[in-house]
């Protein structure tokens, strides 16, 4: 009965929406809210469950965009501001573990998932583009199209402008799978520079001091439009953020992106750095200790959902220990000492 | 307002239809002074709207008209509940929200639903989840969708009900921290 009664305040939900009802269902609609005050209440229930499903961004229902078309006025006072603040590392940092869980039984549909957070984000602005984050811990894996795959690690936020097959990188860490033997149309974008793709795998990481690309496969070309730098499988090129140019290395092609695996593979790394990389792939914090801040550490990491584990692992690297801490502002967080 | 041909001004529509109108809005909100509150929005909104002659049928776009003024009036009226109980729950000593912030726990409220109905999406059967998918978000018409499916109009609409109960089910289990 009450299932009967909440699928006709959906049905006048949807119809509302479809904005192509005549005078006599409009009087019909008036009928069934006059036949009792719960229909009214209902229906505000139904909307509101509705327009929660685009909390992420601006709750603009599909279709106002034909109601406009059929030339009713947006009614809408402003909207709601877009939720920047997903973006708030202190936000964050403070990943629920159980929503964790959630989001990897979720992860076989990860494709559908980017897209329904990406678009419900950006509605109705740009629908060509989408804004797609992940938090600590989480990656994501995204169809770019039918040849470009790109997975997302954790605490990572990038623009996809579908169209034009572009990748903004604003934060974070992302690998790409290009299965193509011709150059792609793909443009990757990361703090200021432009990259181009020639039937490639490469992985790109933007932390707080640099950004560098690591190919694995194929040739990825650097500001293809003028300076066209090439790097080459089994190569990466790093640049500070503050400026100064391209630095070439050598890397195993065989430890690129392998953190889509849950690997992490350390090799004369910097400990602050290495913390970094954990703290992408774990989901939580993890402090270091004043003494091992200058440390590199050597070796191929298994992140597993035993986060005691993982750390201390990490931590035996180091010749060091973990422990459960406690961080103001944060809240729980692995000391490593 | 440049009236011309068979096209019917909205104002003087709205003043002719005004019980019809009132009906309605008094139904919908179950509060004859919003009810007349919105009236007046409605009033001064098509004062400033310029004139189109596109409307042929002026009485189904006020109806429409009304319905979003009071779809959003809910929606405002809901995110400053949310903003009210979130700031509570801040204590004191924090300088005030922006009117139209939404803070952190808002947010993490927001995506930890929408998390749960995306898990309780991939539940839904195949024909069900596909077209709520189509039409939520990648926001296709039912018609079109209708069309795509080779499915009725009223099938579509069973999915849509199905998965939309879903959706409520979750938003009730978590209770009214939502917007």
């Amino acid at each position: 009965m009450t299932n009967d009664r909440t699928d006709l305040a959906i049905h006048w939900m949807l119809r509302q929406r479809a904005g192509d009802m005549d005078e006599a269902e409009w009087d019909a609609f008036t009928q069934w809210l006059e036949e009792s005050p719960d229909n009214a209440a209902l229906l505000d229930t139904v909307q509101a469950a509705d327009h929660a499903l685009g909390a992420l961004g601006d709750a603009s229902a599909p279709s106002s965009s034909s109601l406009a078309e059929a030339g009713v006025a947006d009614a809408s006072e402003g909207g709601i501001p877009m939720a920047d603040n997903q973006n708030d590392p202190d936000t964050s940092t403070i990943a629920e573990p159980a929503n964790d869980n959630q989001l990897k039984r979720v992860l076989p549909f990860a494709g559908l998932v980017a897209a329904a957070i990406a678009v419900f984000a950006l509605w109705p602005s740009t629908p060509s583009s989408m804004l797609i984050t992940t938090e600590p811990g989480e990656t994501r894996v995204v169809a770019v199209s039918d040849e470009i795959t790109m997975t997302l690690n954790g605490d990572t936020e990038v623009t996809l402008i579908e169209d034009e097959t572009r990748v903004q990188i604003a934060r974070g860490e992302v690998a790409f799978d290009i299965d193509s033997e011709d150059p792609s149309p793909l443009r990757v974008e990361v703090a200021g520079l432009v990259l181009a793709d020639y039937g490639t795998f490469f992985n790109v990481l933007l932390d707080d001091d640099s950004v560098s690309i690591a190919v694995a496969e194929g040739i990825v070309g650097v500001n293809p439009d003028y300076e066209n730098v090439e790097v080459e499988a089994g190569q990466q090129v790093t640049q500070n953020l503050g400026g100064g140019s391209l630095v070439k290395s050598d890397v195993d092609p065989d430890t690129v992106g392998t953190w889509q695996e849950g690997r992490l593979e350390f090799d004369n790394t910097p400990a602050p750095e290495a913390v970094a990389m954990l703290e992408r792939s774990l989901g939580s914090r993890v402090t270091l200790a004043e003494a091992l801040q200058d440390e590199t550490l050597t070796g191929s990491l298994i992140v597993t959902e035993n986060e005691r584990e993982t750390v201390t692992q990490f931590a035996e690297f180091l010749g060091a220990r973990a422990r459960r801490g406690r961080l103001a502002g944060v809240g729980m967080v692995w000391d490593v000492r | 307002m440049g009236q011309t041909g068979e096209a019917v001004d909205l104002g003087t529509a709205l003043e002719q239809g005004r019980d019809r109108f009132m009906r309605f809005l008094v139904a919908r909100t179950g509060d004859p002074a919003l009810a007349e509150d919105l009236m007046q929005d409605a009033r001064l909104k098509l004062l400033n709207q310029p004139a189109n002659d596109s409307i042929a049928n002026p009485v189904p776009y006020i109806f429409q008209m009304l319905a979003n003024l009071v779809e959003d009036h809910r929606r405002s009226e809901r995110s400053r509940e949310a903003r009210g109980r979130a700031w509570g729950d801040r204590g004191e000593g924090l300088e005030p929200q922006r009117a139209d912030h939404i803070t952190p726990e808002q947010s993490a409220l927001d995506r930890d639903f929408l998390k749960r109905v995306l898990a309780a999406i991939d539940t839904l059967p195949e024909t069900t989840r596909t077209i709520f998918i189509a039409y939520r978000v990648e926001g296709r018409a039912q018609k079109q969708i209708a069309q795509d499916h080779g499915l009725s109009l009223s099938a579509v609409e069973k999915h849509l009900q199905r998965a939309y109960r879903a959706v409520i089910e979750i938003r009730q289990k978590l209770g009214a921290g939502l917007k």
